[in-house]
């Protein structure tokens, strides 16, 4: 983007846009909120009235579950193309959410009684274990193309989904891990989507401290050396930062694919490639995206809904095969 | 490798399978003695004890020989077409584009009028014929090798973008075919008579003797294009021919049991490091491992949380994923 100008008119426009939406979403469902009643109940909190009570207790911690899974997805996307200098790179592709999604499967076996807290960070544990196995497969090979990372990726979720499921079954845990791993944001309470909430902003501060040095990264490693990064610690920085972020998103929303690899892209053609703006406009285009997906997935076929997951890969399978067949990334 | 190792891995892997299918026949929610079992299979027993035997456990272990081989050869031969030992049914959406096509079927199909035993085969076989055709499609590249990594890519996006619309459809379902749906998506061998018996043996049986027929046209397209060429083969019509046995195969297995993955992809890579790569002994190598293959999963899967059962779809992943990764990382791209 040209000049700070153009970009800050577009962040007013994308906040102006998520606003409107986000009100939008307020309204409609099951039970049809005129805007009037929405702003008395968020002016009210929960009361007795039906009307406030449906938008103060249903419809606003969806609504918060869908801002935070799309900027925390697409910020991880963000992060992880520009340090892995990867197009194909993401949370749900390299199988972090698949490792999240095995940590909270195993915190519910092993610790049924745990605190919201606690099963949050046994999703990170999950999502650092398939981080680890993915950056294990990496240093077995030379020569590794951007295609062999997406494949290893999805080896690596496979074998979690696998594990995943088979525990889940043989504990007779498939209830509880279903309400999270469904892919869908419905049914969430406003504690636990204030319980998610700081990490969400933790990794968001997290992710813009790194973003400078995430620019160098993406130019290519030797280029960073030289214009005097230090590779290892942004590498942990930014890794630690995908982990929060797509870690409790998936404790959120469950693994909701393609976000993070579709909005960065689309961020990077709009913004161009500096990491400090990249970051923000991806969290804003994910919130977005996330949140039409959601309104989606509610109206289609009404009253039933559409897992959320569901919709985000009618999106993002034709956009990923796109990406993954073009000229430039060889195979 | 000489005459009489393969003799001996065959005798082996038919022992090996013999054993499991009784295993697999006297388990379940009465176990039968060895010798009781014998009986009963002889002609003894009560009727109760006959319509368990034959009715209810018979289907099935059969069924799982018969699935385990027919997705084993199709693997094989989709291995030896596209030259990428990465390459599987599963793997390349056959079975998802299966599962679609026997999802719209059944969406389509009015409640009270039952299925016609061809339809749900043929539902699956154009399903899976699509979805492969658009895989190879997609990797196509002019002029150049297809790329391993990238078919294999291009089939598991296709396969996520398969399995959204099959979320899509199910959400419109209502109760009862959900229920039909989902156990029958998810991979279960339970709940077939012996029609499907008759059929899928009568598919796997023609298919697999073609291929075994023409073995020496297979190893010559294993072959590098040119020297096929070189050879007298018309490549592209054979390999579509080849193709197309193997898709309809792969998703008849897949309209009776339902989405297993990734015995197409191991089972002939055990195979060729038992016997090599000559289609000759590859194939029957192959079809038997596929066969011990899921009659173990599927009996693992019975005895695992008894009484309760656990999918035998997730037994085979939780083997089957590993695996993918292990030859992933020792492949050459």
């Amino acid at each position: 983007m040209a000049s700070t100008r153009n970009a800050s008119l577009l962040a007013v426009l994308l906040l102006v846009l998520l606003a409107v939406l986000s009100l939008f979403f307020l309204t409609t469902g099951m039970r049809e909120i005129p805007l009037s009643g929405v702003m008395h109940a968020l002016q009210a909190g929960s009361s007795q009235d039906p009307s406030d009570l449906v938008a103060w207790t249903l419809r606003l911690p969806r609504l918060l579950a869908a801002l935070v899974c799309g900027l925390s997805f697409a910020v991880a996307g963000a992060l992880m193309q520009g340090v892995t200098n990867n197009p194909l790179a993401s949370p749900s592709i390299l199988g972090i959410n698949a490792g999240a999604s095995f940590g909270l499967a195993l915190a519910m076996i092993v610790l049924p009684a745990a605190s919201l807290q606690v099963t949050i960070i046994s999703a990170f544990f999950g999502a650092a274990l398939a981080t680890a196995f993915i950056l294990v497969l990496a240093s077995l090979k030379h020569g590794l193309t951007p295609v062999y990372i997406a494949l290893a990726g999805t080896a690596v979720s496979a074998v979690f989904m696998a594990v995943t499921q088979v525990l889940v079954v043989f504990f007779d845990v498939a209830q509880e891990l279903s309400y999270w791993t469904a892919g869908g944001i419905g049914g969430i309470r406003m504690a636990s989507i204030l319980g998610v909430m700081p990490w969400t902003i933790l990794g968001l501060l997290l992710a813009v401290s790194v973003s400078r040095s995430v620019t160098l990264l993406s130019f290519g490693e030797d280029m960073a050396i030289g214009l005097g990064g230090k590779l290892s610690r942004i590498r942990l920085r930014a890794g630690l930062a995908v982990l929060i972020l797509a870690g409790s998103a998936v404790a959120v929303a469950g693994p909701v694919g393609f976000v993070g690899l579709v909005v960065p892209h689309i961020t990077r053609r709009l913004v161009g490639i500096d990491y400090r703006l990249v970051v923000p406009f991806s969290a804003l285009f994910g919130a977005l995206l996330v949140l039409v997906a959601d309104i989606v997935a509610r109206t289609v076929f009404p009253p039933f809904e559409i897992p959320l997951g569901a919709v985000t890969a009618l999106v993002g399978v034709p956009f990923f095969l796109y990406l993954a067949n073009r000229k430039e990334v060889r195979g | 490798m000489g005459n009489r190792r393969y003799l001996a891995t065959l005798l082996t892997l038919a022992a090996l399978l013999t054993g499991l299918f009784f295993l697999h026949l006297a388990t379940g929610f009465h176990y039968f003695t060895k010798a009781h079992l014998i009986g009963v299979l002889l002609g003894g027993g009560t009727p109760e004890e006959v319509l368990t035997v034959f009715d209810f456990r018979m289907v099935r272990s059969i069924l799982a020989v018969l699935i385990g081989m027919g997705l084993a050869v199709s693997g094989a031969v989709f291995q030896t077409i596209s030259k990428n030992e990465l390459a599987s049914p599963s793997l390349l959406g056959v079975n998802a584009g299966a599962a679609l096509g026997v999802m719209l079927l059944i969406y389509g199909t009015p409640q009270a009028t039952g299925l016609g035993i061809w339809e749900q085969p043929l539902a699956a076989v154009i399903g899976g014929g699509l979805a492969a055709g658009l895989v190879f499609f997609l990797s196509h590249q002019r002029g150049r090798m297809t790329s391993t990594y990238k078919l294999v890519l291009n089939g598991i996006a296709v396969t996520a973008g398969l399995h959204a619309l099959q979320i899509l459809l199910i959400v419109g379902l209502d109760p009862t075919r959900f229920q039909q749906i989902n156990t029958w998506l998810i991979g279960s061998i339970f709940g077939n008579s012996w029609t499907h018996v008759d059929i899928l043996f009568l598919v796997v049986l023609l298919i697999t003797f073609f291929f075994l027929a023409s073995h020496e046209t297979l190893d010559l397209l294993a072959l590098r294009e040119e020297n096929a060429l070189g050879l007298g083969i018309r490549v592209n019509r054979t390999r579509f021919l080849f193709l197309m046995a193997a898709v309809v195969l792969a998703s008849s297995c897949v309209a009776v049991g339902g989405s297993i993955g990734f015995i197409g992809l191991i089972c002939p890579h055990i195979a060729r490091r038992l016997v090599g790569v000559a289609h000759k002994r590859y194939l029957p190598v192959t079809a038997l491992l596929g066969g011990v293959l899921l009659v173990a999963a599927d009996y693992t899967a019975r005895v695992i949380i008894a009484p309760d059962e656990m999918l035998v779809g997730l037994i085979v992943s939780l083997i089957g994923a590993p695996y993918f990764l292990y030859i992933l990382v020792r492949s050459r791209g």
